[in-house]
């Protein structure tokens, strides 16, 4: 898990109409930007920078928070509102909650390993699920500590997948909860230090560095192609937890660094689909049907059985083709618990007569093309 | 509210970086840098290596697509049709068989993927793609050209599935980019999507999932046969049996089918003992 500095500004959380917190907080960033390669705006009034690279070139996680609460003192003067804490920890989510603790005081340093320990005190609603924290006090769960010590068959049962990654996050084994993230890195790509950065406190190289290097070249392509197209458009995948295949893997926009890669896939989810996996799956399932010999739609029961052997297929209101092999289907049955997010699924893979294999998606009474084992 | 920060101040002489040590996972061949790696070492790697890492270091392949590539390895600024056979429809196995070329070369060397729209990263992983050294741009929408010639320059492989057939003019742009910058261009798509002459086509010509019947077990593996061929010094037709995915996801050579370009009976009793094999 990466170790992070989270910078929190409470007065900049929230963004108002004439765009003074958006331009306040735009000041912080830049101000962290004089002495490392990469600041991370998180959230508004939340920015994040990996110490891995910069704790390493200034001596130490110590020096580096008092360099960051440096340049955001130095701010404070001229900029009303640029006040924040300065906190680090391992993962985001635990840096942060050092953060807001540092908020008004000197900077709060987790040393690496005692963040569980750091995370077990703090109340549930430090998850910022607000349902899931009123839930959890009536039960009597009332800090990290607390849902940490449930067991997790027992809270992945109850709860569900959510609230099991919130359960990792709160015991320091994830970095950080679903969702935290709201603002994408700034658009114009690192480079060497540039005009006008003379005169800053040292600057720790960048990544793409600042001389040839294999490293840099790709580095500049991808930036000249995130000029060309919108840095979202470039992106890199990684694994997280979760049962289809789509909800395992997570894009997110280039920034450089080998950031999120790696992260842990493990955790228990019942109902995967088994091995080996598609190697294409639609962001977006498309429509499918798929017909018993008579003709008629394939039906999956309550009890997750289908009436009658499929027959045909068809995609996307394509012709239809023969169905020579299945199996399934396999029922999913997420967030039972809530009636919002409720979804009743059952998945089954359907081999064609050509040879092609499908994995479709039964859902609200119709079938989707949800990946192709091409 | 800095008071006490505030006496700190910046620290006037930062301490000498060396950089660590590199990782056991690291390829020394390709060159990349650990991260944060300070200045002195980098000034000096920049001396030593450009020739050295670019041109003489040649891409590596899987070992079971071997015998498929002239010399057993991707060249650098070569280009590899990859096409399904049968037109199009046929029994796919072109995208797992396009990622699974770039898979080694990206434990190591700098891999993109432009158009592949949705691509399934499970899947990626289990044919050994190292997604930290993988630039995916799914949708580069009209400019695709344009992306793939730009990351020509910087990466060392890039798979192309372009919107549809090639022209002639562009092909031939995207080609010379990729010799000048001595990058391996993939390319995916129908047989005719690449007008230009390949340097080597690879064509998937049958594919069946096993492990699957009517209503029980689940897709295990894919047994497929493959068929390159090349021009110039590749000038050849190299067939080879693979499984793709294999029972774990990865790529396998068919066990007993070694005699590449052999057409006879003998591979039918192997394929049996494969397919047991496969089942287990």
């Amino acid at each position: 898990m990466e170790r992070q500095l989270v910078v929190w500004c409470p007065t900049l959380l929230e963004e108002g109409e004439r765009g003074r917190e958006a331009r306040t907080f735009r000041r912080v960033v830049e101000a962290l930007a004089t002495f490392a390669a990469r600041v991370d705006p998180v959230r508004p009034g939340v920015c994040a920078v990996p110490t891995r690279g910069p704790s390493r070139y200034f001596g130490g996680d110590a020096a580096l928070a008092e360099l960051a609460a440096a340049a955001l003192a130095g701010l404070t003067p001229d900029v009303p509102g640029g006040t924040g804490g300065v906190g680090i920890a391992d993962g985001l989510f635990a840096a942060g909650l050092a953060a807001r603790a540092a908020v008004g005081s000197r900077p709060v340093v987790v040393p690496p390993g005692r963040t569980p320990a750091f995370l077990a005190p703090w109340p549930v609603t430090a998850l910022d699920r607000p349902d899931l924290a009123d839930l959890l006090l009536r039960l009597g769960i009332r800090t990290l500590g607390d849902l940490v010590a449930l067991p997790v068959p027992r809270v992945l049962a109850r709860f569900g997948d959510d609230v099991v990654r919130c359960q990792r996050v709160a015991a320091g084994t994830e970095g950080e909860l679903p969702g935290f993230r709201l603002l994408h890195p700034p658009r114009t790509p690192r480079s060497g230090p540039g005009p006008g950065r003379t005169g800053a406190t040292a600057r720790q190289p960048g990544f793409w560095g600042d001389t040839a290097d294999v490293d840099a070249r790709a580095g500049r392509a991808v930036a000249d192609v995130q000029r060309l197209l919108d840095p979202e458009a470039v992106v890199r995948a990684t694994l997280q937890g979760g049962r289809g295949p789509g909800q395992r893997a997570r894009f997110v926009p280039w920034t450089g660094r080998g950031a999120g890669a790696g992260e842990d896939p493990g955790g228990p989810w019942p109902g995967r689909v088994p091995p080996p996996a598609p190697v294409t799956v639609l962001e977006r399932p498309r429509p499918a049907q798929l017909a018993d010999g008579t003709g008629r739609t394939v039906a999956v029961s309550g009890g997750g059985m289908i009436e009658a052997a499929p027959a045909r297929l068809s995609l996307d209101g394509g012709p239809w083709v023969t169905v020579a092999a299945w199996a399934g289907p396999w029922p999913v049955d997420e967030r039972w618990w809530s009636p919002r997010g409720r979804r009743r699924q059952a998945r089954m893979q359907v081999v064609t007569a050509e040879g092609t294999a499908h994995l479709l998606t039964r859902e609200r009474g119709g079938w989707w093309l949800e990946a192709t084992y091409d | 509210m800095f008071d006490k920060v505030r006496q700190v101040g910046p620290l006037s002489s930062p301490p000498v970086e060396h950089g660590p040590a590199p990782r056991a996972d690291q390829d020394p061949r390709s060159g990349r840098r650990p991260l944060g790696a300070g200045h002195i070492d980098a000034v000096l790697a920049a001396r030593v290596r450009p020739t050295s890492a670019r041109r003489d270091q040649f891409l590596p392949v899987l070992t079971p697509l071997a015998p498929l590539l002239p010399g057993g390895h991707l060249a650098r600024g070569a280009v590899v049709a990859v096409a399904p056979g049968g037109g199009g429809a046929g029994a796919g196995g072109g995208t797992s068989l396009a990622f699974a070329l770039l898979a080694a070369a990206s434990n190591g060397s700098w891999c993109g993927a432009v158009g592949t729209a949705d691509p399934g990263v499970v899947a990626l992983t289990e044919l050994g793609v190292d997604l930290r050294h993988l630039v995916l741009v799914p949708r580069p929408g009209g400019q695709w050209a344009q992306v793939t010639a730009t990351l020509l320059d910087g990466l060392d492989v890039v798979l192309l599935r372009p919107p549809g057939v090639v022209g002639p003019g562009v092909a031939r742009r995207l080609a010379a980019r990729a010799r000048d910058a001595g990058t391996a261009l993939v390319v995916l798509g129908p047989a005719r999507a690449w007008p230009e002459g390949a340097d080597l086509r690879v064509t998937v010509r049958h594919g069946r999932w096993e492990g699957i019947g009517t209503g029980h077990g689940h897709l295990r593996c894919r047994r497929v046969e493959v068929e390159a061929t090349g021009r110039r010094a590749a000038a050849r037709t190299v067939v080879a049996d693979l499984w793709l995915p294999g029972p774990s996801g990865g790529v396998g050579a068919v066990a007993g089918a070694g005699a590449i370009g052999a057409r006879d009976d003998a591979r039918d009793d192997a394929r049996d003992d494969a397919i047991e094999q496969c089942g287990e």
